[in-house]
């Protein structure tokens, strides 16, 4: 595949070099050297090496901004994807973030013979069931929750309150022993490579599960099983994130909350948001939770601005504007709890909160929480 | 096929362990050719990217040798080392990796002898244990 | 991009390489390798035409990367980046491989090594792809020196590198410099006196033109790195001005406080003023002042002269009477007199009056006063007169004593003329025995003629010029008002009415008076009281005061009024006599009028007024008017100028009267009034005429301010010393008391005095409390309460520590009963011992004086010992034979050393250890199990005895002794650690610093530019300490001449376009290199780059990849790394 197969599969000849893209695109606002259009033109000028080599190629936040706004309707993200793999050929794989150590754990976990020891935090107060037609995605929370101890993450904190819930509303759902990252980020580097690897084990994984639902609480992997596995795999079951899991059973057979009196705001992931175009589900569930009171923020659903990084790659000061660009919103709303429904959300903005040295960035703090985690608190 | 013979990589701090590695050299102090060792200014430098990289290019074992607490030439390092190895070893241990595959050791320059039993050791464990799981893809690193 | 053209070279290295290598093969192989131009194999690549092989590739092959296969890089890195700097090329664009003790040493397989040997190889082929050229900076070297440490290791160290003229800065903790070793009394094994070689040193140190040294100081924070440390140093305040003082010791000597001298290990005393020692440099002054004084010590402000109370108050509390008194006598000429009939203003302003009850100064003062006269321990020494010009007093009260006191001090010939035939004044005619005993009074004035004061009894003054022909130069006049007042009211002649003083004269100068049975006494003063209370003691039933006015306004002390009423005397208040009546002219009685008090005058003194028809009377056989005293001008020269109200008037500030020459104090001046004032007014005439005669101007003399303490203050008080009432302390019960003369004020016992002097709040504190006799005392004016810590900050190039060691205490090992048995000493106390200049003048002496007839040294005490410390002191032993030999000298007395092993390795060490055996000392292999006093035979009776195994002979031995000397191990500075975190030095598990390596580089530590020097590193002895400190002196120059630091090229740098400025790199740095600040709105990291060390740990810890260390970046890591998982 080459830089003119993209063009023609993503249709960019239709670019009108209007700028909306750059102009509403979140990253340009901060990094002057950002552009999408630029690198459409360039694209379309055949000037491949300037796409393929200039690092802004990993700025992308992959976030559909962009693309919600396109007269032409084209779909930057997936050129970019495409274009990253073209660049992975040759060598580049932009700036890494944690020095690449999560690249390289999923590449390593394609290796067939590892026998990973992934459920070892699932204690006896959870219940599961082997022969349960529903699977919870546990997803890369084991592997993020030792890497990201310092930011007083753990991922797995949502894993167990999502099950929680699950198991209250009377639902013991199955779990995966040797379910592997779903290749989210490896595709979205361009790493299709390992993708493809990841996709299959677990496509066959699922097959031999033998469930008709899968839910997540992590909207990349959401977003992966069902918008990506198909071009590749075949699942056979459907998908599901929490949130409208949870939409779907208020007010039926019995979900009841206590009431949790706080004012929240809720960012909209995404991959979740614009790439899914779950808006509602999360926020019909936040606001069935008496003693919620639900704020937006300056932008929110369609307008929500990205947390700043997608597929841990440059994870660069711009980006770091732009998530405190996100916290600002979200304080100024005078909420007490700022409410996720992505892991990496969460990651991103703990990390940007949890400043250290002597003389601070004004980044400004506020509680976060995964939805999941609320809810748990919640229910009964 | 002939008697698997395992990898390993050893991350050595310029200032006691690669030392002790010359020691172990000048006094002739004998053990077997798997090491190869990457020398280092400090244990605490060590990224856990080199050795997840080198699982990657399918060695068995990676061993991170820099001074005890008290000799550390910045006067941390190995403190720093141990968090960063401690992180590391959880994830790794999610993946079904057998923990004697990252050795994390602290070997003074006066110590070449100590060096050698340390390798030797550790050929000796991989042996037993066999190749790394990751080895089984083969590709060429990124 | 530049094309990469790698060369490679093997070497052989003889056949240590090429035995087990075949270079052949890996040189065909590197080869084939991505970039690589050249690969050759040499015999020895280190040599000459080695190094040129590589540079001729530089120039013919134009080769821009260099690896070199053969020994470590720690052998032979930098020679080929010089050789590869030689050839044209950036240094570090050259990698090596280490293929001899890393292969061919460690393997014998051919194939396998000859293997590894490609891998190492390509690894370093790939890694040098990615080496960029780094810049090597210098930075200039600031010459100046930090030694920190006093002792002989860093004078050694500054006078080297002063004496090649570097500004040296030497900073001491410790008032003087010296350290350790200037305590020692005899260094072993040359027996040389520590003293006599170090003094010198020090004293070159003091003077040296090129150290600036700062004692009592300490190093509080060191930032900056090598070339450019900037140092804050703490100056503690020593309030002594260091350029004044000039170290004469007076204020040690008048300190009236004592405290254990550090120097003299707590075998000698030290003032809270002092100097350590003799040879102190510098040699100034230094106040032990620790805390603030809780009171305001206003009873010294408020005395007349300015007393010192706190001082003599707190010597009572330590028992020390005899310094109390003296301090007393400093100022006050007539101590016990004081301290009886004083109205004690100092009481009135204590400041614990204000807490609970005022201190009874008054009654100390008469107690120090009592205990030394009847201790009989009071004796005056002549003054030498110094002085031509003699001076003449005219009568010998409380004012004229005063003044010939002060002026026969100053050494001038004095003589007083006194008109009645005792001296005293109305001390002795007016005050009744029972308040001041004779005996009391005599002894005060004999001290005085003692001292030389010339005292001519009935002689009156009439004629000043006569005295003058005498060849007298000044005359004071202290006549007091010695005639009383009539009152001018009917029948005041009659036979009956006496006249107060006339009354107390007689009386007191032991002639009969016959008075009635009753008797009235008309005025409210002290006299009229004496009055009252004598007419008792004659044996009259009922007196009768008269007074004008109400209680409040009775001028007589309180405490006699009250004992007066206690005595059975009436008082009617607010009655004046009228008229005296009389039968034949013989008194009967005194017709009295009632009065009321009208409003306060300007004055403030309430005007009377009569009530009419309110007169009464009193029945008396005899009235006594007491309503005051004045001048008798009858009995003063003629001459001279009266104020209207009949005083002699004087120059308020001088005292001179209108005669040139002629002076006045006490009551002729200011009417009648106090003892104390009377004194005051003396000591002040007393000054004026030494100004007089000395023809210069008079300086007014020392106030002070009486404060009282704030509410906050009381408060705080009561809370820490709670409440305490004064002592008191018995009086003769009435009946006895009313029948004789005796003294009705008893005096204080010593555990009263004690007890009431612990009430002094100022000598509740420790140290100095600023009882300001050694600032009156010091004629330098050195002396500052009020100085305070300051903090300079000095820019140095380099920094030697030499912090020295701590003594181990012996007494946590039980079984040697040391602080538990007098006689138990450690090393330093034995030092101290046999020292010439220590406190016992180097006799060798049991604490009870005796001279020691058997001696233990017991060896290892603390020093290889799981318990205490594993290591070996290395002195010890060597000591040990020292004191063997010192006592053995000195004592003459039976020696027996325990030890485990003798370590004599020095020089001339061995040799002393034999000469001592020779010398018949016991050596007895052992070491000590316990020290007792439990005797088992008669022999042992009152002896220390020890215990221990002869492991030679395999036998227990019980050695009876009278004194123990225990070889007390060197133990790391207990403020050890801090001071290593101040500098950045690492310790080892001991405690001591530690050096860079053990070996090869025994004075540096892992922070460039800091070296250590003597026992901070680790027990030695003085020669070796020596060495050290030269050695230290030997880096610092040749730093200090070659100008410039040249920084590490492989630090960190930080790429600011990903950078998010989160701050881990500064927290997880040890040398704070990195630093997060603003940069054009936003935050980023910065590296300092003088301050990178390049270990890379920031570099780990960056979550987004903007660090990096420059050639060991992660492209070169990963690479080799890469490499080394291909092939084999």
């Amino acid at each position: 595949m080459n830089l003119e197969d993209i063009i023609q599969q993503t249709k960019t000849y239709y670019c009108l070099e209007c700028g909306k893209c750059t102009s509403i695109c979140p990253v340009a606002r901060y990094d002057p050297s950002f552009s999408p259009r630029q690198m459409i033109e360039n694209a379309l000028l055949g000037f491949g090496d300037q796409v393929l080599f200039d690092k802004e190629l990993f700025s992308c936040l992959t976030c559909y901004t962009c693309q919600q706004k396109c007269p032409s309707d084209i779909d930057f993200p997936v050129f970019v994807q495409k274009a990253r793999s073209l660049a992975q050929d040759n060598g580049q794989h932009g700036i890494c973030a944690h020095s690449g150590q999560l690249q390289s754990l999923a590449r390593l976990m394609t290796s067939p013979a590892i026998k990973q020891k992934r459920l070892e935090w699932l204690s006896k107060e959870y219940r599961v069931s082997e022969n349960s037609d529903v699977l919870l995605w546990v997803g890369c929370a084991p592997y993020f929750a030792p890497i990201f101890a310092d930011i007083e993450f753990n991922a797995l904190d949502i894993t167990r309150a999502t099950l929680r819930v699950l198991n209250l509303l009377g639902i013991e759902p199955k779990l995966l022993a040797n379910e592997k990252c779903c290749g989210h980020d490896a595709l979205w580097t361009g790493d299709i490579e390992t993708f493809r690897k990841l996709a299959e084990h677990n496509a066959t994984q699922i097959k031999e599960a033998r469930v008709k639902k899968i839910v997540f609480s992590c909207s990349e992997g959401y977003r992966t099983l069902k918008l990506d596995y198909p071009n590749y795999v075949d699942l056979g079951c459907e998908v599901q994130h929490i949130s409208e899991f949870l939409a779907e059973r208020i007010g039926k057979n019995g979900v009841r909350f206590k009431e949790i009196r706080k004012k929240v705001t809720y960012q909209d992931p995404c991959r979740l948001g614009r790439h899914l175009g779950v808006y509602e589900a999360p926020r019909k569930v936040l606001k069935s939770i008496p003693g919620v009171e639900l704020v937006e923020m300056k932008h929110s659903g369609l307008e929500s601005i990205c947390c700043g990084t997608s597929a841990f790659t440059n994870c660069d000061s711009y980006s770091n504007m732009l998530r405190a660009e996100r916290l600002c919103e979200a304080t100024e709303t005078g909420a007490e709890l700022l409410i996720t429904a992505c892991p990496k959300c969460q990651t991103h903005f703990r990390c940007a909160m949890t400043d250290k040295g002597k003389e601070h960035r004004s980044t400004p703090k506020i509680e976060i929480m995964d939805l999941a985690n609320l809810v748990a608190n919640a229910i009964e | 096929m002939a008697e698997f013979e395992p990898r390993i990589i050893a991350f050595c701090c310029n200032w006691c362990t690669y030392a002790a590695a010359d020691l172990a050299g000048t006094s002739r102090v004998h053990y077997p050719p798997n090491v190869k060792i990457v020398r280092v200014m400090c244990s605490g430098m060590v990224n856990p990217i080199y050795i997840l990289k080198a699982f990657e290019g399918g060695v068995d074992g990676v061993l991170v040798a820099g001074c005890h607490q008290t000799d550390c030439h910045y006067i941390d390092g190995p403190v720093k080392c141990d968090d960063m190895i401690d992180r590391l070893r959880k994830a790794l241990h999610v993946l079904g990796l057998e923990d004697e595959r990252v050795r994390r050791e602290m070997v003074a320059a006066s110590e070449g002898v100590v060096f050698a039993r340390i390798i030797n050791e550790m050929v000796e464990q991989l042996r037993k244990l066999g190749p790394s799981p990751f080895k089984v893809r083969m590709e060429a690193l990124a | 991009m530049k094309e990469i053209r790698i060369g490679v070279y093997i070497c052989h290295c003889g056949l240590n390489i090429a035995g087990t290598v075949n270079v052949e093969e890996v040189a065909k192989y590197a080869e084939t390798l991505p970039n690589v131009v050249v690969a050759r194999h040499y015999r020895y690549m280190c040599s000459d035409p080695g190094q040129d092989l590589i540079k001729s590739d530089i120039k013919k092959l134009s080769i821009n990367r260099v690896v070199v296969a053969s020994c470590s890089p720690r052998m032979h890195e930098l020679t080929f980046r010089k050789a590869v700097e030689d050839g044209g090329l950036n240094p570090y664009l050259y990698e090596h491989a280490n293929i001899r003790e890393h292969c061919s040493w460690v393997h014998d397989d051919r194939k396998l090594a000859t293997n590894k040997a490609k891998d190492l190889i390509r690894a370093a082929v790939r890694r040098v792809y990615h080496h960029e050229p780094l810049v090597i900076k210098e930075a200039p070297l600031n010459p100046n020196v930090l030694v920190v440490g006093g002792g002989i290791a860093g004078m050694q160290a500054a006078l080297d590198i002063a004496n090649g003229q570097n500004k040296v800065y030497l900073v001491e903790r410790e008032p003087s410099i010296g350290g350790h070793m200037i305590q020692l009394d005899r260094t072993f094994p040359t027996l040389d006196c520590s003293e006599c070689i170090l003094t010198p040193k020090m004293s070159d140190v003091g003077h040296h033109p090129f150290i600036e040294l700062l004692s009592l100081s300490e190093v509080e924070e060191v930032s900056g790195s090598i070339g450019n440390f900037k140092v804050k140093v703490r100056r503690k305040a020593r309030y002594v001005n260091e350029s004044k003082c000039v170290g004469c010791g007076i204020c040690e000597e008048k300190c009236p406080r004592r405290t254990d001298s550090e120097f003299e290990m707590g075998l000698a005393k030290r003032g809270m003023a002092y100097i350590p020692f003799a040879q102190a440099i510098p040699h100034i002054a230094t106040i032990d002042k620790r805390e603030e004084r809780p009171c305001k010590a206003a009873c010294r402000a408020a005395c007349p002269i300015h007393m010192n109370v706190l001082g003599y108050v707190s010597l009572i509390k330590e028992g020390r009477f005899k310094e109390a008194y003296e301090v007393i006598r400093r100022t006050n000429p007539l101590p016990a007199i004081c301290g009886r009939v004083c109205y004690a203003p100092c009481q009135q302003a204590c400041n614990r009056g204000q807490v609970d009850e005022s201190i009874a100064i008054r009654e100390l003062k008469r107690f120090a006063a009592d205990y030394e006269r009847n201790a009989s321990r009071i004796k005056a020494r002549p003054v030498e007169i110094t002085k031509e010009e003699k001076v003449a007093i005219v009568g010998s009260g409380p004012a004229g004593l005063a003044c010939a006191y002060e002026l026969i001090r100053q050494g001038y010939p004095v003589t007083i003329f006194e008109a009645a035939p005792e001296p005293g004044g109305l001390l002795r005619y007016g005050i009744p025995e029972y308040r001041l005993p004779r005996k009391v009074l005599s002894s005060d004035i004999s001290y005085m003629k003692d001292m030389g004061v010339e005292i001519k009894t009935n002689t009156t003054v009439r004629n000043l010029d006569e005295i003058f022909r005498q060849g007298y130069k000044a005359i004071f006049l202290g006549n007091g008002a010695g005639s009383s007042q009539k009152m001018g009211i009917p029948g005041e002649d009659s036979h009956g009415v006496l006249y107060v003083l006339d009354f107390l004269r007689q009386v007191n100068s032991g002639v009969e008076v016959r008075l009635g049975p009753k008797v009235a006494i008309i005025g409210g003063g002290n006299a009229a009281a004496d009055a009252a209370r004598v007419a008792r003691r004659l044996g009259v039933d009922e007196v009768t005061v008269v007074y004008r006015r109400t209680r409040a306004e009775m001028p007589a002390i309180p405490s006699e009024v009250e004992q007066m009423e206690q005595e059975g005397v009436k008082i009617q208040f607010l009655s004046v006599p009228v008229e005296v009546l009389s039968r034949g002219n013989r008194v009967t009685g005194i017709k009295c009028a009632r009065v009321e008090m009208g409003e306060p005058d300007a004055r403030g003194r309430r005007r009377i007024r009569l009530v009419q028809g309110s007169e009464f009377t009193i029945d008396a056989d005899n009235v006594i008017m007491a309503i005051g005293q004045s001048v008798d001008k009858s009995m003063l020269p003629e001459g001279l100028v009266f104020t209207d109200l009949g005083t002699l008037d004087v120059d308020p500030v001088t005292l001179q009267t209108n005669v040139d020459g002629v002076f006045a104090g006490g009551d002729v001046v200011s009417g009648p009034s106090d003892v104390i004032l009377a004194i005051a007014e003396g000591k002040k005439a007393a000054r004026s005429i030494d100004a007089y005669l000395r023809e210069e101007e008079l300086s007014t003399g020392e106030g002070g301010q009486v404060e009282k303490l704030s509410e906050e203050e009381i408060a705080k008080l009561k809370e820490q010393f709670g409440s305490r009432k004064r002592v008191e302390h018995s009086k003769p019960d009435l009946a006895k008391r009313v029948r004789d003369f005796e003294e009705v004020e008893q005096a204080y016992s010593i555990e009263e005095a004690q007890q009431e002097a612990e009430r002094c709040l100022a000598s509740a504190i420790e140290g100095c409390f600023q009882c300001g006799e050694c600032k009156e005392a010091c004629e330098a004016g050195a002396i500052n309460y009020d100085q305070t810590d300051q903090i300079v900050e000095l820019e140095v190039g380099v920094i030697i520590v030499a912090t020295g060691y701590d003594q181990f205490d012996p007494s946590v090992i039980p079984q040697y009963c040391y602080k538990k048995y007098d006689n138990v000493l450690t090393g330093l106390e034995f030092e101290r011992i046999t020292c010439a200049a220590g406190p016992t003048e180097g006799k060798i002496l049991l604490n009870d004086g005796r001279v020691p007839q058997s001696v233990a040294i017991v060896h290892c005490v603390g020093s290889r010992d799981q318990n205490y410390h594993e290591y070996c002191s290395r002195v010890c032993c060597m000591y040990g034979l020292k004191y063997a030999h010192l006592t053995k000298e000195i004592a003459k007395a039976d020696v027996y050393e325990f030890y485990i092993d003798m370590r004599c390795f020095g020089e001339g060490y061995e040799e002393f250890y034999k000469r001592l055996s020779e010398e018949g000392v016991n050596f007895i292999r052992g070491k000590v199990a316990k020290i007792t006093d439990e005797a088992l035979t008669d022999e042992e009776k009152g002896k220390l005895i020890v215990i221990s195994e002869d492991t030679l002979l395999g036998k227990m031995v019980r050695v009876p002794v009278d004194m123990v000397i225990l070889c007390s191990a060197l133990e790391a500075r207990s403020d050890a650690e801090n001071v290593a975190r101040i500098f950045t030095i690492n310790r080892r598990a001991d405690g001591f610093f530690l050096e860079r390596h053990v070996k090869l580089d025994p004075v540096a530590t892992p922070t460039d530019g800091v070296f250590i020097a003597g026992c901070c590193e680790g027990p030695r002895d003085i020669p070796d300490t020596v060495a050290q400190a030269e050695a230290t002196a030997a880096k610092a120059l040749s730093l200090i001449s070659k100008g410039t630091v040249t920084l590490e090229a492989a630090v960190s740098t930080v790429d600011e376009a990903i950078c998010h400025g989160c701050g881990r790199c500064e927290e997880v740095c040890t040398f704070h290199a990195p630093k997060v600040a603003a940069r054009n709105g936003t935050m980023v990291s910065t590296i300092n780059e003088t301050l990178c060390k390049g270990c890379g740990g920031c570099a780990v810890v960056c979550p987004t990849g903007a660090i990096s260390i420059k050639h060991f970046t992660q492209d070169e890591i990963l690479a080799q790394v890469a490499a080394l998982t291909e092939g084999s």
